[in-house]
């Protein structure tokens, strides 16, 4: 089973990490450690081995000499009791001469009767690994001995034991240092983690004020807790907003609705002739349109800004739309003495019904705020990004401080304020809804006095 | 005609029950899913009128239940406007659907599309004659009392929606849908400034008035003695 907390989890993995590093330097060091004795072993045996034979030639020069004062050959093992000395008469190897010193290795002679030059190495069944070497030595009376020496290496394999054996003591302490150390580090590197649920815990839809505070942070946090910031800042901004919706839904529906249950109040408080009940229900009437408008106006720009809304997008000459949508107005504007033209062509895709009523929107702006005999031009061009529709019309224009809040909902240029003049003030709201969906833009540009023009951008690759 | 409402609100089953049987159809209204079901299943309509939000049983089961029996026409009438959820009334077996709020005029002439739709009723004829106001489609052309009267493109279509829907209201929506082709609510006033200039035409100069304003609710066509 994985333990549940991830500094656990990561400090078990770089112990055991730690572990297998370790065990690979002991194994590496033994094999390098054991070779380095090994070449000593053979070094020494074989020095041993010349300093011999000097003296077996200095001391002897018969064979017979050998046998009757062996004590100089003795002195080169006495006080080195891991050597073992085996002179032979060459052509009798079966019978030694002499043999004298390491009593474990002479035991094993039996095995190295043969004579061979170079170093010979055995593995008794017990005891410890035994290195040899002979060596063939001509003597002055021209008889061949062959002088064997042995070496016990059991200092080696001690030193390489204990080598073992201290190194494996010591390994569940390294493991649980390195462990611990990096169960230290990750649990204090992700401690800035805390502080991200410790904020999570305090959001909610009512309080969304709290914000990571990351200036201590490692850099890689320190992304995530902007990005989550920067979620947060959004969030709060488009909650702001739903706030200021309803409350402007509920604003503008009340005074409808107030227009409404007073007329009928006052309408039914007294006898009244059939003519006037008719009038009260006209009045009604024309209200409640009002107010199923905004509505539906309401409606259609919450579900234009919903990235679900499946909108059905073909190809569009924009100016089929733009005339279509010209022929609403031309009998208005034509009694405003305004006229209005269409110039230029261009092709995009895009909801057709929308963009229709996106230029509607903003042409029937235009006539309201047009000064008579004027002209009103709808522009279309297109470069290699866009579909571009620019509607300009001459007149009072638009003041600097209402240009950026004219596209939000239900706003109004105070001036302006009569209800008659400027209808659910959700316009502009529903071309930039529109805009949005298409991802594209609308902009506006005005000389207060003289002229206005917005224009739509339909991005050409949607 | 006879028509089933199956509409669980009180006030609104009332105005609508009113509504249509002044409009000369035989009503029968049910307040729940259950009911109605059962009526919509024993007896045969020309159309049925379903709201969605139903006690005991839901719309859309009495919508599945109806299709599984009777090929009636079938309306929804629903304040539920997503297009999720008319993709789904429609792929159930319901002919239209109807978001309310809605205008009782167009309620109305949807009703008389579906029942000429199940119906195939003969069409329009090319003359079209209302009082002593005369409009051939063929020839392009209004003759009022005698007298030739000129109109323009866009009052021939409107005269005409007018002559061929003579005695319905029809509302702005209506209008404007079918002569300018704009399938948008709009606030437009493009029809009055049109049946004004209509009006100037076949109307001002005689006595007898036929274009008559309703207001709140639109306009119709007829003579009224």
């Amino acid at each position: 089973m994985r333990p549940k907390r991830l500094s656990t989890r990561l400090g078990i993995a770089v112990g055991l990490m730690g572990v297998i590093v370790v065990l690979l330097i002991i194994a590496f060091t033994y094999f390098e450690i054991g070779r380095q004795l090994d070449i000593r072993a053979r070094g020494s045996l074989s020095e041993k081995l010349n300093q011999i034979e000097h003296g077996l030639l200095e001391s002897y020069s018969a064979k017979s000499e050998v046998i009757l004062t062996p004590h100089i050959l003795n002195d080169y093992v006495i006080g080195h009791d891991y050597l073992a000395l085996i002179v032979r008469d060459a052509e009798h190897p079966g019978a030694p001469i002499l043999s004298v010193g390491n009593e474990a290795a002479l035991k094993v002679f039996s095995d190295i009767a043969k004579y061979t030059s170079g170093y010979e190495e055995y593995f008794p069944p017990t005891g410890y690994a035994i290195l040899g070497m002979n060596k063939m030595i001509r003597l002055a009376d021209g008889n061949d001995i062959v002088v064997t020496l042995l070496l016990e290496r059991e200092s080696d394999a001690a030193l390489l034991k204990s080598y073992i054996k201290s190194t494996f003591l010591s390994l569940p302490l390294i493991l649980i240092l390195v462990g611990g150390c990096g169960w230290w580090l990750v649990r204090h590197g992700l401690s800035p983690l805390y502080k991200f649920s410790a904020i999570a815990a305090r959001i909610s839809a009512h309080d969304l004020d709290h914000r990571i505070d990351f200036t201590t942070f490692p850099e890689e946090l320190k992304n995530s807790a902007h990005a989550i910031n920067f979620m947060l800042e959004r969030l709060d901004r488009d909650i702001q907003k739903l706030l200021q919706f309803s409350d402007d839904l509920a604003h503008e529906l009340r005074s409808p609705l107030n227009n409404i249950l007073g007329k009928v109040q006052v309408t039914l408080s007294r006898a009244r002739t059939p003519e006037i009940y008719k009038q009260a229900l006209e009045s009604c009437a024309e209200e409640l349109d009002r107010i199923s408008q905004v509505i539906s106006q309401m409606l259609f720009i919450v579900s234009a800004n919903s990235p679900t809304l499946s909108s059905t997008l073909a190809s569009v000459n924009l100016r089929e739309e733009v005339v279509k949508v010209v022929d609403l107005f031309l009998d208005e504007a034509q009694e405003k003495n305004i006229s209005l033209e269409v110039v230029g062509d261009a092709h995009t895709k895009a909801d057709s019904l929308m963009m229709q009523r996106a230029i509607y929107n903003l042409l029937s702006n235009a006539i309201r705020h047009s000064s008579s005999r004027s002209i009103i031009s709808l522009e279309l061009s297109e470069n290699k990004d866009y579909a571009i529709i620019a509607v300009r019309n001459s007149g009072e224009g638009i003041a600097a401080e209402h240009m950026t809040r004219i596209f939000d909902r239900f706003y109004r240029v105070p001036s302006s304020r009569s209800r008659q003049l400027v209808g659910t003030g959700l316009g502009l709201s529903i071309v930039r809804a529109i805009m949005d969906l298409h991802e594209g833009m609308v902009t506006v540009a005005s000389i207060p006095g003289e002229s206005t023009v917005f224009t739509l951008f339909f991005p050409k690759d949607i | 005609m006879r028509i089933l409402l199956i509409e669980d609100e009180v006030k609104t089953a009332d105005y609508m029950r009113q509504g249509l049987t002044e409009s000369g159809y035989v009503v029968d209204v049910s307040n729940n899913g259950v009911n109605g079901c059962h009526l919509a299943l024993t007896y045969n309509y020309d159309a049925i009128i379903l709201d969605i939000n139903l006690p005991e049983m839901e719309g859309w089961d009495v919508l599945k239940k109806i299709r599984e029996h009777k090929e009636a026409g079938i309306i929804i009438v629903s304040a539920r406007g997503r297009l999720e959820e008319k993709v789904r009334g429609l792929d159930l077996g319901a002919d239209d659907y109807i978001v309310k709020p809605f205008q009782f005029p167009e309620l109305l002439a949807r009703i008389k599309t579906l029942i000429r739709r199940t119906d195939s009723s003969p069409l329009s004829p090319d003359v079209l004659v209302v009082d002593d106001l005369q409009l051939d489609q063929g020839r392009h052309r209004a003759v009022r009392a005698g007298k030739r009267i000129d109109l323009t493109a866009k009052e021939f279509t409107l005269l005409h929606f007018l002559m061929r829907h003579a005695g319905e209201v029809l509302t702005r929506t209506q209008i404007v849908s079918t002569v300018w082709d704009i399938n948008f609510d709009c606030d437009t006033n493009v029809v009055e400034v049109a049946i004004r200039r209509l009006r100037a035409k076949i109307d001002d100069p005689f006595d007898r008035k036929l274009i008559h304003t309703l207001r709140g609710v639109g306009y119709v066509l007829e003579s009224r003695e």
